[in-house]
């Protein structure tokens, strides 16, 4: 029993919670108060100082001076004048005026803004904050207070706060000013009243439970229901009412869930959807449809076990369920209560209804044959109401209808997953019956339903293709013996099964087309060749899925022959580029599947494999003619690539990449005879194979130490590949193809390239064929080469700076190589020095001839790669100091590195004498200075050197070469005396 | 006319072109031939390194520095080698000491054969190292080399052990260990080199990998032409690798040569060449030499190995061997040839 001390309590608390919630209330308001009265002061503050401003005289201006204070004149807006400082103009820069320095400026903004900051926080901020920290703490001094109480006090309190509320109603409900509050207060108290009898009999979380009977519980919690309901037929606002009903069902989802609360529930929303004034608004019964929904989810979710444990309960939810959502279909249906119109809210409620009742079916129900042959007497029952629908006119509701069963007709035909596991084949019933929904609509000449059910059908085939495809993959994962990850029932279980079903959808799919060619709809339907494609697709995933079979070709090659020709004849909107398209997916799945399934046997990969794909190509050439040639080009180059290289490297892995360089030469020669598409897709095809060529030669070729005998010579293999690539390179420069072809974009772009290939392919077989020690005379001679006559006139202009390159390298090499590495060999030919005495005879020979060969306005001229390009001119400005010069050095160099040195001094005299003849044959005064230059050095070095460090034999002969050199010197300048001046 | 011609002409030019390709082609197909590896990227990184290596020794040419100086680092390595030598030695059981003294008296007497084939300024000495090792050989600046028992374990004549000091030798006479020390060894003149060894560590951190297999082929080319000159059978290059190549199947250090394919981050960061590919470049050149020279008999030295008795102590009449490849017996009239005169020095 309550006690005295209690009730005082309660109404402690109560006044307490009534202070505590007026007095920050009032604070608040206070606050809020004063800072408005503060921001408008302010605002007139500042209109005060632009009134002054506006005042002020020009001259004050000009002088710098200002009446308005620094801190004031600080806190002006951006787009204020400034006052205290002249606008800076050119003849005064803002630096020379000592009036308006800037840093004091600086210092001036930030103590207004730090000011400003300030003011702000005491005049407003701390009030607010006050008020907020003022609410909290009272709030907490009554939850302190009420958690004190006992559950029958507090239920008590509850009650009388809600009787609080209703009284406003009873008492000023009359009076229209305060009307609207006190029903608001009334709806309020109602849920109030109707939470304190839900926890009084069964919500122990909330501390208030006091009754522990559950039928005493269960009046009390009728009784608080009863008020709602009755809130809600006596609410004159369609939210609140419908706030009423939807409140009155959460306290339900407390009880027990069992058959009798959810039977409350029913009863509840039946009665908040029926009572008179209720059922004419339509949000209201959308809430409370979805409110049920959600209950009978809630309720399902926490009576799973029961559900699963008991048929009878399942079929009273399910009965249950039916009673609300068909009554709401059945309500919607009555005819003074549809609307004319379609709008969007009535579709939604008819929408809500029946998915929730399709909910309540696929929950309920425990599978096939219940559950199809329920949703399909539901898609029925929607046919039906569609069909009484449109005997009376009302057209939304009809194609609402309509719609609403062929979703309930597919999820009829879903729902026939369990007794039909495989994917493909219960895809392909989907199919079949968004085929028929599509050919019944088409009958109706409603193009909205039409193109949905176009629409449809679509989904369905995209689902059946994809299960398809996922049925293919399985396949070559199964093929490959691997374990699948794709769960059985989405793949197919008999491959062959799924392969005819897809080919079957795909034929279904072409005489839709078919027949929509020859009984066009009344507007046509959108994206018709979107349907092409599907068949397109269907017919190859269902050809390729046998694909790892070894007769797949004989198997796909007609089903795939036959779309073509069907699309060829026919022409259905896109059925033909997506047959194309088709054929070439079919031409790679099957190179993927030559390459897993590697190495062939000859004639299974000939006869089996490449002919069918050839044949398929050549219908393509027959069946598209020109447009569908280039790619038919370019499948049958890619067939024959991938097939040499699986027919040609078990003997050699060496010889796909020789067959791909005849390949390519073949197309250069072919591409002259065709037209300009084909040309250029042979063209491209041509280059491809010779690009192939490079990474066999980079991971097979290169590596090769294999030899071949001819005639009983035993050749190279790898450098006989290298020189049958480099000639194929050289024929692509050469063999140039008839003007159609040379007109070309791509001949044009790729062409003047073969020139920088070939040369590329000659310094990789100078570095891979040749020991160090002969690449420097190798350079050489390329660079001797490159600058012969006939080189400039077959190739280009731009060769000479190549040849420039490859002398350089020559000196590198002889400096680098030459003058200090060893070797074992004993024959005087096979010595560095020799070999480094012979590439610089081949030097000396390459500057004689670059003074006759590279004249000034040719190296000008040479256009070249981006990185070598600046080069021409740079040599034709100094080409001894490019030239000339670095070969002197390096030959100083290579002589002291490599010979004695107590020889050095003759050997750089023979140096300085080679130079000084070589000035007068070039007439090049430069060299003549040079080589006087080292001449003196070379009789310094006699003096200060060989005289005291060899001995007297070899200084004897030292003095007597340089001495006979200098003689000849003087004579050769005494004979060519024109020359040498 | 003209145009006829040149259509001829072009006719021609392919016709005889595919004609080639195709008899190429035909040959390659009737001669199986095939590459060693399945696939691989190592020869193209070695023929990138070719550019980078002179670089790097254009590096070494543009110091001031001399044989002399690496000269004196290989003496201070020998001198530190043999201290450590006897150290490790005197710590066997007294059989392994005598079969490791036989090792090195062994290693001396046939550097004493390959000394004259060398042409630098360098004591040459090769030093057992100490057991416990792979089966290896390496090359020091100054002439110094280093074998492991086990590479004289894992080889199965003297001519395979010839090819490889030959090898290391080579390394000394291209100038591979002076580029690996030159920083060591300039800095040594300012007395900081610490720091000089710092920097070579960093430059080969750095920079090695690109030019690491370009200097190895060079040294197998060497090792070849040393082989050459001399009178072991030129096979024993290929024989050493293929015997190395076992020896590292079966250690498990590297993948069966059927399995390797193409790696490019792998390939380019081996320091040396796939051992099958060195293999069947020695073999090549072997082969070739051998057809030059189908009436040569050259020594092998299996037993002679298993004895540690160099071909200079003692001939094995067995061990000859002529282009056939099978051992032959002894040619009695045939003196040995001798030993190559050095050649002048620099």
């Amino acid at each position: 029993m309550v006690r005295l001390g209690e009730l005082v309590v309660v109404l402690l608390v109560m006044a307490a919670l009534c202070v505590g919630m007026l007095l920050p209330l009032l604070a608040l308001a206070f606050a809020l108060l004063a800072w408005g009265r503060s921001r408008q002061l302010s605002r007139q503050l500042l209109q005060l100082q632009q009134r002054l401003a506006l005042l002020e005289s020009p001259e004050t201006r000009r002088s710098g001076a200002s009446v308005v204070p620094e801190p004031e004149r600080a806190q002006l807006p951006p787009h204020t004048p400034r006052l205290a400082q002249p606008s800076p103009t050119p003849q005064t820069p803002p630096r020379a005026t000592p009036s308006t320095p800037p840093a004091p400026r600086r210092q001036a903004v930030s103590p207004a803004w730090r000011q400003r900051l300030e003011r702000e926080l005491i005049e407003h901020w701390t009030g607010l904050l006050g008020v907020v920290l003022l609410v909290a703490g009272v709030t907490f001094l009554a939850v302190n207070l009420a958690l004190r109480l006992g559950p029958l006090p507090r239920f008590l309190l509850i009650l009388a706060v809600a009787v609080a509320m209703l009284l406003p109603s009873l008492l000023w409900s009359a009076q229209q000013r305060w009307r609207p509050l006190c029903l608001w207060l009334r709806s309020g108290g109602g849920a109030l009243l109707l939470f304190a009898c839900a926890a009084s009999g069964g919500w122990p979380q909330m501390g208030l439970q006091w009754l522990h009977d559950p039928v005493a519980a269960l009046a009390l919690l009728a009784a608080g229901v009863a008020v709602n309901l009755r809130l809600a037929v006596l609410s004159r606002s369609e939210t609140v009412a419908s706030l009423h009903v939807v409140v009155t069902l959460v306290p339900l989802l407390i009880l027990q869930p069992d058959a009798i609360s959810l039977a409350l529930a029913t009863l509840v929303t039946l009665l908040g959807l029926s009572l008179p004034r209720l059922q004419h608004w339509e949000r209201h019964r959308l809430l409370v449809t979805l409110a049920y929904t959600g209950f009978q989810l809630s309720w399902a979710w926490r009576a799973a076990a029961a559900l699963a444990a008991s048929e009878g309960l399942r079929l009273q939810a399910l009965l249950l369920a039916l009673a609300v959502f068909g009554a709401g279909v059945l309500l919607q249906h009555r005819p003074r209560l549809v609307p004319r119109r379609g709008r969007p809210l009535p579709l939604a409620l008819l929408l809500g209804n029946w998915g929730a009742l399709l909910l309540s079916l696929l929950l309920y129900s425990s599978g096939p044959p219940l559950r199809p042959a329920l949703l399909l007497a539901a898609a029925a029952a929607a046919a039906l109401l569609g069909a009484l629908s449109r005997r009376r006119g009302f057209e939304w509701l009809r194609r609402a209808d309509i719609l609403v069963g062929q979703g309930l007709a597919m999820g009829a035909v879903l729902s026939l997953q369990p007794l039909i596991v495989d994917g493909p084949l219960l895809l392909f019933v989907l199919l079949l019956e968004c085929l028929a929904f599509l050919l019944l609509v088409l009958r109706e000449q409603d193009i909205r339903l039409q193109r949905i059910g176009w629409l449809l059908a679509g989904l369905a085939g995209l689902a059946l293709l994809l299960a398809g495809a996922l049925a293919g993959i399985d396949a070559w994962i199964a093929a490959a013996r691997l374990p699948s990850p794709l769960p059985r029932g989405l793949v197919a279980i008999g491959q062959p099964r799924s392969q005819s079903l897809l080919v079957l959808a795909s034929t279904l799919v072409v005489l839709l087309q078919r027949r929509l060619r020859k009984r066009p709809p009344l507007q046509p339907l959108p994206q018709p060749q979107l349907a092409g494609w599907l068949a397109a697709a269907l017919m190859a995933v269902g050809a390729l899925g046998g694909l790892p079979a070894v007769w797949w070709s004989l198997e796909a090659l007609p089903a795939l022959g036959a779309l073509l020709l069907l699309a060829c004849v026919w022409r259905p909107p896109g059925l033909r580029p997506a047959t194309t398209v088709a054929v070439g997916a079919a031409h790679g799945l099957i190179w993927l599947h030559w390459w897993q399934a590697r190495p062939w046997a000859p004639l299974p990969l000939l006869a089996l494999q490449l002919l069918p794909l050839l044949l398929l190509a050549a219908l393509l050439i027959r069946c598209r003619g020109r447009r569908g040639r280039p790619l038919a080009i370019l499948l049958i180059g890619f067939s024959l690539t991938l097939a040499s290289w699986l027919l040609l490297s078990p003997f050699s892995p060496l010889a796909p990449a020789v067959a791909w360089l005849l390949f390519s030469l073949l197309a250069l020669e072919l591409a002259g005879g065709l037209e300009r598409r084909d040309a250029r897709m042979v063209l491209l095809l041509g280059l491809l194979w010779l690009a192939a060529f490079v990474p066999c030669w980079l991971l097979l070729i290169s590596q090769d130490a294999s030899s071949l005998t001819l005639l009983g010579l035993a050749l190279p293999a790898r450098l006989l590949i290298e020189l049958f690539a480099l000639a194929t390179v050289l024929a692509w420069w050469f063999l140039r193809p008839p003007a159609l072809v040379r007109e070309l974009p791509l001949w044009r772009s790729v062409h003047p390239w073969f020139l920088e290939s070939a040369l590329l392919a000659v310094v990789a077989l100078i570095v891979g064929e040749l020991g160090s020690l002969w690449r420097p005379p190798a350079w050489a001679l390329l660079a001797l080469l490159l600058l012969a006559g006939p080189m400039r006139r077959w190739f280009a202009d731009r060769v000479r700076l190549y040849a420039v390159l490859a002398y350089w390298l020559s000196i590198a090499t002889v400096v680098a190589l030459l003058g200090t590495v060893e070797t074992p060999a004993t024959p005087w030919w096979l010595q560095p020095a020799a070999i480094g005495l012979a590439t610089i005879g081949l030097q000396l020979g390459f500057v004689v001839a670059s003074h006759r060969s590279l004249e000034p306005q040719l190296l000008r001229a040479c256009g070249s790669l981006p990185l070598i390009g600046g080069l021409g001119p740079r040599l034709a400005e100094q080409r001894t100091r490019w030239l000339d010069l670095p070969l002197f050095a390096a030959v100083a160099w290579f002589l002291f590195s490599r010979f004695d040195h107590a020889l050095l001094t003759l050997l750089w005299a023979i140096e300085a004498f080679v130079i000084y003849g070589l000035s007068g044959l070039l007439r090049e005064r430069l060299y003549r200075r040079l080589a006087l230059l080292a001449l003196a050095l070379c009789l310094l070095r006699l003096v200060l050197i060989d005289m005291e460090q060899a001995d007297l034999g070899l200084r004897g002969a030292v003095f007597v070469g340089v001495g006979v050199l200098m003689v000849v010197m003087n004579a050769l300048a005494s004979r060519f005396r024109e020359r040498f001046r | 006319m003209s145009g006829v011609a040149g259509g001829r002409r072009r006719l021609l030019a392919i016709g005889a072109l595919l004609a080639g390709g195709a008899g190429l082609l035909l040959l390659l197909t009737l001669e199986r031939a095939r590459p060693p590896l399945p696939s691989s990227l190592a020869e193209p990184f070695r023929m990138l390194g070719v550019p980078f290596k002179l670089l790097d020794r254009l590096g070494s040419r543009s110091l001031p520095l001399g044989s002399g100086d690496e000269r004196a680092l290989g003496r201070e390595l020998s001198q530190d080698l043999a201290l450590q030598q006897a150290r490790w030695q005197a710590q066997l059981k007294p059989e392994q000491r005598r079969r490791s003294r036989a090792d090195q008296r062994y290693l001396d007497q046939l550097m004493v054969e390959l000394r004259p084939f060398a042409h630098r300024p360098f004591p040459y000495r090769a030093f057992l190292l100490e057991p416990g090792g792979a089966a290896n050989a390496m090359a020091l600046p100054g002439g110094v080399i280093l074998v492991t028992p086990e590479l004289l374990a894992a080889l199965g004549s003297e001519a395979e052990l010839v090819s490889v000091l030959a090898h290391e030798i080579g390394h000394v006479e291209l100038g591979h260990c002076f580029d690996a020390v030159r920083l060591r060894l300039l800095a040594r003149r300012i007395e900081r080199e610490r720091l000089g060894q710092l920097s070579d560590a960093l430059t080969a951190l750095l920079s090695r990998h690109t030019y690491s297999k370009t200097a190895e082929h060079e040294a197998d080319a060497y090792a070849f032409a040393l082989l050459r000159e001399s009178r072991y059978d030129p096979r024993g290059a290929a024989a050493a690798f293929r015997a190395l190549a076992r020896q590292q199947q079966n250690s498990g250090a590297e993948p069966r040569s059927s399995s390797r394919l193409a790696d490019p981050l792998r390939d380019y960061l081996l320091s040396h060449p796939p051992l099958e590919l060195r293999a069947a470049e020695a073999e090549r050149r072997a082969a070739g030499w051998w057809r030059q020279q189908p009436h040569q008999r050259r020594y092998v030295g299996r037993l002679n190995l298993q004895q540690r008795q160099p071909l200079s102590r003692r001939a094995w009449a067995g061990e000859w061997v002529s282009a056939g490849a099978a051992p032959a017996g002894p040619a009695p009239h045939t003196p040995l040839p001798p030993p190559p005169a050095s050649p002048p020095r620099g």
